[in-house]
């Protein structure tokens, strides 16, 4: 399932990119070019020969690591790549990490307290922040807590090898403006998840065997509830993903946004390609990931 | 019960308010805004908000409440647009897919559904500009495209909860068929998840727009749109924060409104009704 | 020894309606106490409110005394530690009951781990102990199963042993068998009465059912609005009601329609013969083909003109697959089916005028309509198989004729569905049937969600119904007590296969195959001496007017 999925996502990528504009060496060199520039690009490229040989030609090489050459920076993409990637990664995961760590247990407190101040005070906050943009966030959070306070700078990645702590200093900002409105959607579902949970037959059962309220809750609606958030976690996943692109640019981090907007920009389709061939894939497998994870926690979807 | 008191809910009378001056705002600039919007006076530049601009005046000298009023007109554009193309292919899709569960034409839909949700609007939409350049209409597609799955889903969802009804195993004991069942019985049923469904992806489609256009891969200059309004004022933020603060507040309201607005719809339109037994 | 439960003057309000009005009863140790009446009745209130698990804001009034424990008088976390430890309670839907992503094992010793009654393996050990107990012994259901790898039968089972883990005083069961097939029912009853007599509990049996009462119980409460109207020892009971209400209760639930009498040489109107209906297993796109089930097997039988054919099977036996391929909305897989001497296909190859002549009542009042369409609507659906629809005023006349042959008034057309009774819904659905004259109704389980009083009504409606429009009737019903009183012959279903048909009468009182035998034993009885008519003698005790 999975590589059928990947499959189908690579022909429609490719498609796009390499089908669409006809032909993607003209394309590339602009107007103005000469028409002996773009065939020796034609054949540089590899455009030479059907879309189907071409097709394979570019998975196959993919498969080996093999991404193709950045036609502006004369590198591999696979380096460039790579180099991305570390900034980009973290930054979703961070993301991910914290909003989950958010919201879980805040939706949980906010179900139990159905009704009370607690309750709604919570919806109300979380309604507001999904209205807000992360990447406008990023903003106001850079202008309090780096040029204002000072405790952070206001963007740039300092790189691994200078070390941990910095390097995660300097994805703070970013991850939580990031997780900030997906912590706020997560709550919400968390919360109508063990709402719902709440009404079914089998919690009465679990009072009547003399089970206090709290522990119902942790005991029983917990774990059954957690089966809808993680169909949203996994629903979220891309969200993120785009929005860590887009987030890039408030903090000028190196990560894999800024490389794809350069590459529109620059015309450089091979780089294009690969970075969003990259990005689908990251968010099939966590999908596939996802459905792993709900057969680890609702016994009714694992195969006999 | 309780259902002859009809009242709204509150959330729909706050969210609706909100909705509203939006709409205004982007209605009434059509033909009148406080300042021209295209005429630049730099020598009126960022000033905060006061008697002459209500909101302020940006870098150019723009005035900030007109700017807005027109943006808002491409971020409901735009919107309108994305939510059209994702009901319009999604929704027949839904109930196509529900009309044959169990076969492989649903398992087909749903697959293909699961992969579209692979490729966010932003990718769709780098996809899309990297080949045809960045404007509205792309990113009106992009959206799009990434609706119909959303739409395809909550549509096949309902429907099959209606399929399984009683009432329509008796319209198929009448002799009804699928197409027509669907139209008949599953449509009308599944109208209000859509209409509540609608107005979120609304809400959805202005956030993304502004972030599409804040990288420069939506509307275009010189069509206003906040997201671009933003990507200016990044540079000016330590001494002019009213060109960041205000934009995005313009956002912040505007989705909450749409957001209170359908969870208001959800309230009013749901199976309370069907509660007085 | 406990001196059993006392309940004084319950009372329980939510918002500003009183549910529950002066309910007292008393349960003496070692004894079932039934507590009976129709939906809306406020038995299970009655239950909720001795257990302390009213729903929120709801308030409660009165006494209960288990022992010297005063109940009402302890706070939350007193009444936990009594809740499983000293009464334990078991729900009527075991598919829902459990938790689903749990092993049962997990569920049953969770009793005795939250009293704090056992380390964690010493739990698990008492856990296969009880459930061996109640029939689930660890070959057939081991702890490590989840509930939704059980039968209904067995999931009920567990809830007892839940609940019966720590021995507890009482046992309060709220409907605990009404879920449930026939054969399934009585085990568990005989698995309940087993319980209370080995271990001395108390058992508050609440049900709709009289005849399950009339096995059972020592004594039962009568309740109706939230008020008992009568009690007593429960033959006594049957034999010298006196309140109007139990009258019609008992009445209701014994109630024989007119008989009819069936002109003898009629033709064959439905003519089955070596039926067989499949499904195939579920395919997906990618996934291998699941195994194939068959539903029907081989199955023959024929109805006359007029004739009522009645239909008895469990759950599962394949009673609706067939009901659903008569009328052409299954596919077949062998054999033939004829009505009126024409071939009925399946989809869309069945002609119009062919729909037209057999019609469905459903057993679901409230899913059987769309919600959105009004009531003359949804009436008036199946005209639209006729070669001329009537149109305009024909198809008003149409709809309201129907309307006042099922008792109901023209005006009714222009309602919502939801503005309707459980009953008149039926009476709706049994009108929709019949507007377009078929000459065969088929009824799946079309009294079975009715309480018993409107049930009665439904019945006498069919049978007037069938005089009137010269109808045949497939009968399809679990209830041996209905399908004796409505069908002249009827057919015993099981696993897809018919293995006896006959006359009604015949085969309910003499059966010969072993699993009609095994029905016919399950289905609990009021003993038939103890409904001569309802005598005045002051055994049993009136409370409130009449």
């Amino acid at each position: 399932m999975l590589g059928a999925s990947l499959l189908v996502a690579s022909i429609a990528i490719f498609v796009m990119i390499e089908l669409v504009p006809g032909d993607p060496a003209a394309f590339m060199l602009g107007l103005n070019a000469a028409p002996d520039t773009v065939a020796a690009l034609r054949t540089e490229l590899g455009l030479d020969g059907s879309p189907a040989e071409r097709y394979l030609r570019w998975i196959g090489g993919m498969i080996v690591g093999d991404f193709g050459t950045s036609y502006t920076y004369q590198v591999p993409v696979a380096e460039l790549v790579a180099a991305r990637l570390f900034v980009s990664l973290p930054l979703a995961i961070m993301a991910l990490l914290l909003s989950t760590i958010i919201a879980i247990p805040i939706g949980l407190f906010a179900a139990s307290r159905h009704g009370k101040p607690a309750d709604w005070s919570t919806m109300g906050i979380t309604q507001i922040f999904i209205a807000v943009p992360n990447f406008w966030f990023a903003m106001i959070l850079v202008m309090i807590f780096a040029i204002q306070l000072r405790w952070f700078s206001a963007g740039g990645f300092p790189g691994w090898d200078l070390g941990l702590l910095a390097s995660l200093k300097a994805l703070t900002l970013p991850a939580i403006s990031l997780a900030l409105p997906q912590a706020s959607i997560l709550t919400r579902v968390m919360r109508s998840a063990v709402l719902e949970t709440l009404t079914q037959d089998y919690i009465r059962t679990a009072r009547a065997k003399g089970l206090s309220r709290r522990q119902t809750l942790f005991n029983h609606a917990l774990r059954n509830a957690l089966i809808p958030v993680l169909t949203i976690i996994g629903l979220q996943f891309s969200f993120l993903i785009a929005g860590a692109i887009i987030i890039e640019n408030v903090f000028f981090l190196p990560g894999l946004g800024r490389l794809v907007f350069q590459g529109i920009t620059q015309r450089d389709l091979i780089v294009v390609e690969s970075v969003v061939m990259l990005l689908v894939f990251a968010v099939i497998l966590v999908t596939f990931l996802v459905d792993i994870a709900y057969a680890l926690v609702d016994p009714r979807l694992r195969r006999q | 019960m309780a259902s002859a008191s009809r009242r709204l809910p509150v959330a729909l009378v706050l969210g609706a308010c909100l909705t509203m001056v939006f709409l205004l705002a982007a209605i009434i600039s059509l033909v009148w805004t406080p300042h021209p919007v295209d005429a630049l006076n730099i020598a009126n530049k960022l000033r905060p908000p006061g008697m002459d601009n209500l909101l302020g005046t940006d870098h150019f000298g723009r005035d900030m409440l007109s700017m807005l009023m027109v943006g808002a007109r491409t971020s409901i554009a735009v919107a309108i647009g994305a939510v059209t193309v994702g009901m319009a292919l999604g929704v027949p899709l839904g109930l196509v897919a529900a009309s044959r569960h169990g076969r492989w034409l649903d398992d087909l839909v749903m697959r293909g559904n699961d992969l579209v949700f692979a490729f966010p609007s932003l990718v769709i939409a780098i996809l899309i500009t990297a080949v045809f350049g960045p404007s509205a209409i792309n990113a009106i597609i992009a959206i799009g495209i990434f609706n119909m799955p959303v739409f395809a889903r909550v549509t096949r969802g309902g429907a099959l909860t209606i399929w399984s009804q009683e009432y329509v195993l008796a319209a198929r004991v009448a002799g009804k068929g699928a197409a027509r069942i669907s139209v008949e019985h599953i449509l009308p049923n599944v109208a209000n998840l859509l209409i509540v469904q609608g107005t979120i992806q609304f809400s959805l489609a202005i956030l993304i727009e502004a972030g599409l256009s804040y990288v420069g891969l939506g509307a275009q200059p010189p069509l206003p749109s906040w997201g671009r309004m933003l990507a200016d004022s990044q540079t000016m933020i330590s001494f002019a924060p009213h060109v960041a603060i205000i934009p995005g507040l313009a956002i912040i309201i505007t989705v909450l409104g749409l957001n209170l607005t359908g969870d208001g719809l959800r309230d009013l339109l749901d199976p309370r009704i069907r509660r007085q037994r | 020894m406990t001196s059993g439960l006392q309940v004084t003057d319950l009372g329980v309000q939510i918002g500003d309606q009183t549910l529950v009005d002066k309910v007292s009863f008393t349960i003496a140790p070692g004894r079932i106490c039934g507590l009976a009446g129709e939906s809306g009745s406020g038995k299970s209130l009655t239950a909720l409110g001795i257990m302390g698990l009213l729903p929120d804001g709801a308030r409660r009034t009165g006494t209960a005394i288990l022992d010297d424990l005063s109940l009402f008088a302890l706070d939350e976390k007193e009444m936990c530690a009594v809740r499983g430890q000293r009464i334990g309670m078991i729900f009527q839907e075991p598919m829902t009951a459990l938790n689903p992503v749990r092993t049962i094992g997990d569920q049953v010793a969770e009793t005795l781990l939250v009293h704090s009654a056992a380390s964690r393996d010493e739990a698990y050990d008492i856990a296969a102990e009880k459930l061996n107990r109640v029939g689930l012994p660890a070959s057939r259901a081991g702890l490590q199963r989840y509930p939704h790898e059980l039968s209904g039968g067995q999931r009920q089972r567990v809830m007892i042993a839940q609940a019966i883990a720590l021995r507890p005083d009482l046992l309060i069961a709220d409907e605990p068998t009404t879920a449930l097939d026939v054969t399934t029912q009585a085990s568990i009853l005989e698995l309940l009465g087993e319980l209370v007599s080995e271990d001395g509990m108390s058992m508050l049996l609440i049900t709709h059912d009289l005849a399950v009462l009339a096995g059972v119980s020592t004594n039962i409460n009568i309740m109706q609005n939230g008020v008992i109207v009568e009690s007593g020892a429960t033959e006594a009971l049957f034999r010298h009601h006196r309140h109007a209400y139990t009258k019609k209760l008992f009445a209701a639930s014994r109630h024989i329609p007119r008989q009819i009498a069936l002109p003898s040489d009629t033709e064959r109107l439905l003519d089955v013969s070596n039926l067989s209906v499949g499904y195939a297993g579920k395919r997906g796109l990618f996934a291998r083909q699941g195994p194939d089930l068959t539903a029907v097997n081989d199955v023959s039988f024929s109805i006359a003109r007029g004739e009522s054919l009645g239909l008895v099977g469990e759950s599962g036996c394949g009673k609706s697959t067939l009901a659903r391929t008569i009328l052409g909305l299954q596919a077949l897989r062998g054999g033939q089916i004829s009505l009126l001497g024409k071939n009925v296909g399946s989809g869309q190859h069945v002609p119009a005028s062919l729909r037209a002549a057999m019609q469905v009542v459903f057993q679901d009042p409230y899913g059987s309509f769309n919600p959105r369409h009004r009531v003359g609507r949804l009436i008036a659906e199946p005209l639209h198989l006729l070669a001329n629809p009537p149109q305009g005023a024909d198809r008003e006349k149409d709809i309201e004729r129907a309307l006042d042959e099922v008792g109901l008034a023209a005006s009714d057309k222009h309602k919502f569905i939801h503005e309707f009774s459980g009953g008149q819904r039926q009476r709706i659905a049994i009108a929709r049937a019949l507007v377009i004259k078929p000459a065969l109704v088929i009824l799946d389980e079309a009294v079975s969600a009715l309480d018993v009083s409107i049930r009665a009504q439904i019945i006498d409606l069919l049978v007037e119904l069938r005089v009137s429009h010269g109808l045949s009737y497939l009968f399809i019903s679990h209830d041996l007590t209905v399908v004796r009183s409505v069908t002249e012959r009827v057919m015993v279903m099981r696993a897809g296969q018919i293995v006896e048909q006959g006359d009604t009468a015949d085969i309910l009182d003499n059966p010969a195959h072993s699993y009609t035998k095994q029905l016919v034993a399950a289905s609990p009885q009021i003993p038939a001496d103890w409904l001569a008519a309802g005598g005045q003698h002051a055994k049993s005790n009136i409370k409130g007017g009449a």
